[in-house]
């Protein structure tokens, strides 16, 4: 039997929409890096953020109803599947990535390793 | 006029909107590239006989950050959208996103009544509804016969 299971049919569903490369600033903090994504449209129901070994990809749909009865006079943007993929380096913790979404801006929070961070180094005297 | 799934992307009025808007998504991908961008924040509309509605694209501005005001046939969506990071102590790698005032005027083919405007702001899109003012509707006249 070949049925599709719904996650399966959603992916089916996404692969119709044109793919779009969401525009990103990143900000590097002293103990994280920040990864910020415009995705009008994308609720935070709709976005989806993997992590694979050192590839962080995020996608989001922006699925949006025609509105019917009306005629269409003037088109900038369309629905669209947002999709970018961001390699993390090996001093990021790719365990403890935190993600917000609002206004349609998708932050996410990288946090540094352990061992990348700066450390204070304690000073003692030796007598 | 109902736009069929297939043919959704073309205004019925304007035969080359399906490549401007390739030629726009083109300039969003390439524009951290010439440093040309396109008008901001990027707009849709529809009508019919009775009202216009207008989607706005304004990711990272929020609803206290833009005004709209509607003055007869023409609607102006201005604001700032503002860098949250701008003051803290970051350094930034990439920059693709912009900041700072915009403003942006559209002229509907008709007149609008300004009280019953309707906007609502969700995940960074601005979906207004425009009814037309009643007494430039156009109105059906009986031909009486002689």
């Amino acid at each position: 039997m070949n049925e599709m299971t719904k996650k399966e049919e959603a992916t089916v569903q996404q692969r119709n929409l044109p793919a779009l490369m969401p525009a990103v600033n990143l900000y590097e903090r002293e103990h994280e890096v920040l990864i910020v994504a415009d995705m009008p449209g994308v609720g935070d129901k709709d976005v989806d953020i993997t992590v694979e070994q050192h590839t962080l990809t995020i996608s989001g749909n922006a699925q949006r109803t025609e509105p019917a009865g009306y005629e269409l006079r003037y088109r900038e943007f369309a629905p669209v599947q947002y999709r970018r993929v961001f390699s993390l380096t090996s001093d990021l913790d790719a365990e403890h990535i935190k993600a917000t979404m609002k206004n349609g801006v998708l932050t996410v929070t990288v946090p540094k390793s352990e061992k990348a961070r700066p450390r204070k180094i304690a000073v003692t005297s030796a007598g | 006029m109902m736009i069929p799934m297939w043919n959704r992307w073309d205004c019925s009025s304007d035969p080359f909107s399906e490549l401007r808007l390739l030629e726009r998504q083109m300039n969003r991908l390439f524009r951290d590239v010439h440093g040309r961008g396109t008008d901001y924040p990027s707009m849709n509309y529809w009508s019919n006989e009775n009202e216009a509605l207008l989607e706005v694209e304004m990711p990272g501005v929020g609803p206290d950050d833009f005004e709209l005001t509607v003055t007869d046939d023409v609607v102006t969506i201005s604001g700032e959208r503002k860098d949250p990071y701008a003051s803290e102590q970051s350094t930034a790698h990439r920059q693709e996103r912009a900041f700072g005032a915009f403003s942006r005027t559209l002229q509907l083919p008709f007149e609008v009544e300004s009280d019953k405007v309707t906007a609502r702001y969700e995940h960074g899109v601005l979906r207004v509804t425009l009814p037309r003012r009643e007494a430039t509707k156009s109105k059906r006249i009986a031909i009486q016969a002689s």
